[in-house]
């Protein structure tokens, strides 16, 4: 009993060391606090221990779930904070962290940011000259020395890819 | 590299969805053509597919400048302490409705609460385990609740007879193998009544129309298991022909090249034929079903029954 118990937390420690970035940056970046953001990361991660039982390794990626369960425990957070703005009428504060324009979509910014590091490569210099640097499919593939068809096929299977990772965060 | 019946040519473009590749295009930099214009301006399929792609080229855009913040290196022992604390294993916490919005969860702030070595408690599953789990809903159910709350799975695990396995042990496995955490990496579920056992994932679909009078007699289905791919012909009151078989073709999108994929049973409701995800990436898109003779010519008869041009599902 001991040994499951330890083999489960052995595993959420892991699966923390290499999501905990995501969730926290999305939650700072949407809160605008890093001890809001903290909580949240922490519930976060609660909250994927208290589902593990029902976890399935089939149906959408581990940093989706992470995602959308981090927008949603933001929502709430302003949530409330509104309503103790409203209630009390504490000044607002202002954040402390730049969040950057529309806080409510970081979950998808981060999320790909995080994707996008994990696409390996070539495909994700690829992505990045063709989408970020919004270079022409033929300049990318001269600038590596690569055939169109290959440049053009990393593009698609990348945004492909990229969108499907995208879709698995919901409000 | 067969050319096919050039009687074919006219009839496949001006209805065609667009390839995916074609849709990355336009989602990038490029224009639409006359007859694709006109296309995504009747087929709400296409227009849903660029907008998502050209959504996905944007939110990439703005996440390249997003710097990842690892969080503060106390924040572990709190949540073990979290995790470790009863008052906190509250399922009202994972109830929108039935929290209270004005109260925070006791101790989650308290730094006093965060001792580093408490023990793990050993009744982990003797104890009652709150009845619910946050899981987000499927991707196309909207959903006006923030979080869905559904019952967990309650077969096995917390029987007397049953041996306890760690719910997190595939995590700990794909972890120490160092695989699947990355992009389309570990996947979650949110259908717990259902038993997992169907990885079969459907990529693209086609519906099959005759040429002449667009009348709908079949689909085919593009399934990707592991790394098999298959493509499943379902088709019926196929014009018959004395004699002769019906073989299945790919048919690549330039019109200029094909492929046999098999001949079909016509007897069978459907049938599923081994082909290579290649033939799909190099643009083998459009399914055909043409009737052949007994005649000793491999090449396609230019006899076609139906036809229609696969599309990745959304």
């Amino acid at each position: 009993m001991q040994r499951v118990a330890d083999e489960d937390r052995d595993a959420l420690a892991e699966v923390y060391r290499r999501f905990g970035p995501l969730v926290h940056t999305i939650a700072v970046r949407s809160v605008g606090s890093h001890h809001d953001a903290e909580d949240v990361t922490q519930q976060v991660f609660v909250a994927l221990w208290r589902s593990r039982h029902s976890l399935d390794p089939s149906a959408g990626s581990l940093a989706g779930w992470l995602a959308t369960v981090t927008r949603r425990r933001c929502a709430d957070h302003h949530a409330q904070r509104s309503r103790r703005e409203r209630d009390e009428r504490v000044m607002s504060v202002p954040s402390e962290v730049a969040t950057g324009a529309h806080p409510e979509d970081a979950a998808d910014r981060v999320l790909l940011a995080r994707e996008l590091d994990a696409l390996g490569e070539p495909r994700g210099t690829i992505i990045r000259m063709a989408v970020v640097e919004d270079r022409r499919q033929q300049d990318v593939a001269d600038a590596l020395g690569l055939p169109l068809g290959t440049v053009k096929s990393h593009i698609r299977r990348g945004l492909l890819d990229l969108r499907a990772r995208l879709e698995e965060v919901t409000a | 590299m067969i050319r096919p019946p050039a009687h074919t040519r006219g009839d496949v473009l001006p209805t065609e969805h667009l390839a995916d590749e074609r849709l990355v295009d336009l989602a990038l930099d490029e224009d639409a053509l006359t007859h694709e214009r006109a296309h995504l301006g009747v087929c709400a399929l296409c227009r849903d597919a660029l907008a998502s792609l050209s959504r996905t080229v944007g939110v990439t855009r703005e996440a390249s400048s997003v710097e990842l913040v690892t969080p503060g290196p106390g924040l572990w022992s709190r949540i073990e302490a979290a995790l470790d604390d009863p008052a906190l294993d509250d399922p009202h916490a994972v109830d929108p409705d039935i929290v209270d919005p004005g109260v925070d969860d006791p101790g989650v702030d308290d730094p006093s609460a965060a001792p580093d070595e408490v023990p793990v408690p050993a009744a982990l599953r003797t104890e009652p385990m709150p009845d619910v789990a946050v899981l987000p809903p499927a991707p196309t159910e909207a959903s006006a609740s923030p979080e869905v709350v559904v019952p967990l799975r309650t077969a096995g695990g917390r029987g007397q007879a049953s041996r306890p396995r760690p719910a997190l042990g595939w995590l700990a496995a794909a972890c120490a193998a160092g695989v699947l955490l990355g992009a389309g990496g570990i996947v979650v579920a949110d259908r717990l009544r259902e038993p997992a056992v169907d990885p079969a994932r459907t990529v693209a679909t086609a519906e099959l129309d005759t040429l002449d009078t667009a009348q709908r007699l079949g689909t085919a289905t593009v399934s990707e298991r592991a790394d098999d791919v298959t493509l499943e012909v379902a088709a019926r009151d196929l014009r018959p022909a004395d004699g002769g078989y019906v073989e299945v073709w790919l048919i690549n999108r330039d019109l200029q090249r094909m492929v046999s994929v098999g001949v079909l049973d016509e007897k069978s409701a459907d049938q599923t034929f081994p082909i290579s995800r290649r033939l799909l990436d190099e643009g083998y898109v459009i399914v055909d079903l043409s009737r052949e003779q007994f005649d000793d010519k491999p090449q396609h008869s230019g006899d076609s029954l139906v036809r229609g041009s696969l599309t990745t599902r959304a």
